[in-house]
């Protein structure tokens, strides 16, 4: 009987061009991160669903995907692999010397909204920093971001940055329900200025209140600019706090040179029980998607019994490895590719010859087809070596397509 | 040039989208959601417009296969994707309502909804508490409650005038809704030219209206 040769939806096979050219990305990428200090680790992907299933990470609850184990707990596919990681570092690694800088690059498993055209399975790469309460760290986590993006020649990208603290600090201001104060930064999440007014105007807010949160979805792109128009605004010291802190971070970049990339959203709404600080995230210019997001999260690690500050982003690598084909010239490093044709009797020398030519770095094959030149056209050989019962190893150059 | 994509819905709301975007100096005499080109451009200015039925809108231009859409609030609400809504547009406007026949539910504890909306009845009656069974159309919602499939229906209601022709009325209203200008998350921060047909048509509502 034939079997079901379906797949489930929202996952894929990569072939091999696509696992190729992924490996490759995922390989300068991770090569990078090591560079630049961070030490890899790996969570495990089945993970117990009390994990995640803080009230903060509601997004994920039934979004997550679940096993029942043997003795009838919960177990989910990890969503996300900031969570595990802090759980790693809290329970067998608050030791180390801090900072603790730490990469990853892991599968996670969302369940989306069917047939929305969503992966349910993608491959997320990113760092995590714990233990600096700075804002040096968020600066480092931004210029890695840069420079991880411009070590892998893409060039048209843009990294955004809010500050968390600035909503907060105006929120805390507002006396309201749960439901409603939700409902505001929605608002302001989806830039819809007119449901946001009609949602302040239900209150009797002050009017320097009222005009600057109306205009917080507005406060984005250079960063000039949108400290020009604060300058008018009368603001609270929590507010004014989260912004003098967002400009030291912002200083700090221009140092680095990289102030080219940067852009404002002080109206950035991002997991607002979960993040606690700076935010960021990073588009290409040709793709309508996220590449990478992160932010300070000083509060996760507190679930886990250790007061610790943490900041971090992850790479969605498929959206990246997409940015990085919408913007093409990307060649991807090719080895030679030499195919041993030997009989029997001299096995034993094309087997020297292949450990010696793979030394080198090449694609040696000894050859298993039977149609050898449809082969060789294919695979792209570049080239053939027969070792024949009689004569002494000679190349015969095909030139490769 | 830097091109934009803009996605406009096929039905009732074209003629103003059209309108609108003339009025802002697009000329729109040569593009038609009968033209057999998916995607068509406005000579000399950046912007392509395709032509969607209207609840691929949000989803197209969530995925940034267009940075721009045009679309009704009812459908944003019931398809729930993740793009910037920045403008209510004031065309197309009507009700979501809930309808029947006159005194039909009375006394009745759980109701059968006839629906093109699935998401938004579902919402509506959770908030109220009301239990109800959904049944999704597709199309001439106003016949369900008359051959008896549901008690009432959850539609829009323009004038009215169809379901006085069904001796339907109107039960409940739900809300208003109009046309609104939907983004793309990524394509408004990193088109500029976005923001300009933005600031045109932000600077023709508050003028024209």
């Amino acid at each position: 009987m034939k079997k079901k040769v379906i797949l489930p939806e929202g996952v894929e096979d990569l072939l091999i061009d696509d696992c190729h050219f992924r490996r490759e990305i995922e390989g300068k990428l991770m090569r990078y991160l090591e560079l630049a200090g961070y030490m890899e680790v790996q969570t495990p992907t089945l993970e117990y669903y009390d994990l995640f299933s803080h009230d903060y990470l509601s997004q994920y609850g039934n979004r997550m995907f679940k096993l029942v184990d043997t003795n009838g707990s919960l177990l989910v596919l990890r969503p996300d692999c900031t969570i595990p990681i802090a759980r790693m570092v809290a329970t067998k690694m608050k030791d180390f010397t801090y900072p603790i800088k730490l990469s990853y690059l892991n599968n996670v498993f969302r369940m989306d909204q069917e047939q929305s055209g969503r992966k349910r399975e993608y491959r997320q790469a990113g760092v995590e920093i714990f233990g600096v309460d700075s804002y040096k760290a968020d600066v480092e986590a931004i210029v890695t971001a840069i420079e991880a993006l411009l070590s892998l020649g893409l060039m048209e990208f843009q990294i955004e940055i809010g500050q968390v603290k600035i909503i907060k600090g105006i929120l805390k201001t507002l006396e309201t329900t749960e439901d409603h104060q939700v409902a505001i930064l929605q608002a302001i999440e989806n830039k819809n200025l007119i449901r946001l007014k009609e949602l302040l105007d239900a209150f009797d807010l002050q009017a320097d209140t009222q005009k600057l949160i109306e205009m917080l979805p507005t406060l984005m792109g250079n960063p000039y600019d949108v400290f020009t128009k604060l300058n008018e605004m009368v603001l609270t010291r929590d507010v004014e706090e989260g912004l003098n802190e967002l400009k030291k971070v912002l200083n700090l970049v221009k140092e680095y040179g990289y102030e080219e990339y940067i852009q404002l959203d002080l109206g950035m709404v991002a997991h607002m029980d979960y993040y606690t600080g700076i935010v960021f995230k990073g588009f290409y210019k040709g793709l309508g998607t996220v590449i990478l997001s992160g932010g300070r999260y000083d509060g996760l690690m507190e679930d886990f019994g250790l007061s610790c500050s943490a900041t971090g982003f992850a790479f969605v690598v498929n959206k990246l490895i997409k940015a990085i084909k919408i913007q093409g010239e990307y060649t991807l490093s090719k080895n030679k590719h030499i195919l041993i044709v030997a009989a029997d009797s001299k096995y034993n020398k094309a087997s020297a010859i292949a450990k010696k030519d793979r030394s080198e770095g090449n694609i040696v094959e000894i050859a298993l087809a039977e149609d050898l030149d449809n082969y060789i056209k294919h695979r792209r050989v570049d080239e053939v070596m027969v070792i024949s019962n009689c004569s002494e190893a000679g190349g015969v150059g095909y030139g490769g397509s | 040039m830097e091109v934009v994509k803009i996605a406009l819905t096929k039905g009732r709301l074209l003629k103003d989208q059209i309108k609108l975007l003339q009025a802002i100096g697009y000329d729109c005499n040569h593009i038609s959601p009968q033209d057999r080109r998916l995607v068509q451009e406005i000579p000399d200015k950046g912007l392509q417009v395709v032509f969607l039925k209207a609840q691929d809108v949000p989803t197209y231009v969530e995925h940034g296969i267009v940075d721009m859409g045009i679309v009704g609030k009812d459908v944003l609400l019931e398809v729930k994707k993740k793009l910037y809504e920045v403008a209510d547009l004031r065309f197309g406007r009507c009700h979501l309502a809930v309808a029947g026949r006159k005194g039909g539910i009375d006394g009745k504890r759980h109701l059968k909804v006839a629906t093109k909306y699935p998401n938004i009845a579902k919402e509506f009656f959770a908030a109220k508490g009301q239990s109800v069974e959904i049944i999704k159309q597709e199309g001439s919602v106003e016949l369900a409650p008359l051959l008896g499939l549901s008690d009432v229906i959850l539609d829009i209601v323009e004038t009215g005038s169809t379901l006085r022709a069904n001796g339907l009325v109107v039960l409940e209203e739900v809300m208003e809704i109009s046309a609104r200008l939907v983004l793309n998350k990524v394509s408004y921060k990193t088109k500029l030219k976005l923001r300009q047909i933005i600031d045109e048509i932000d600077l023709q509502l508050k003028g024209g209206c």
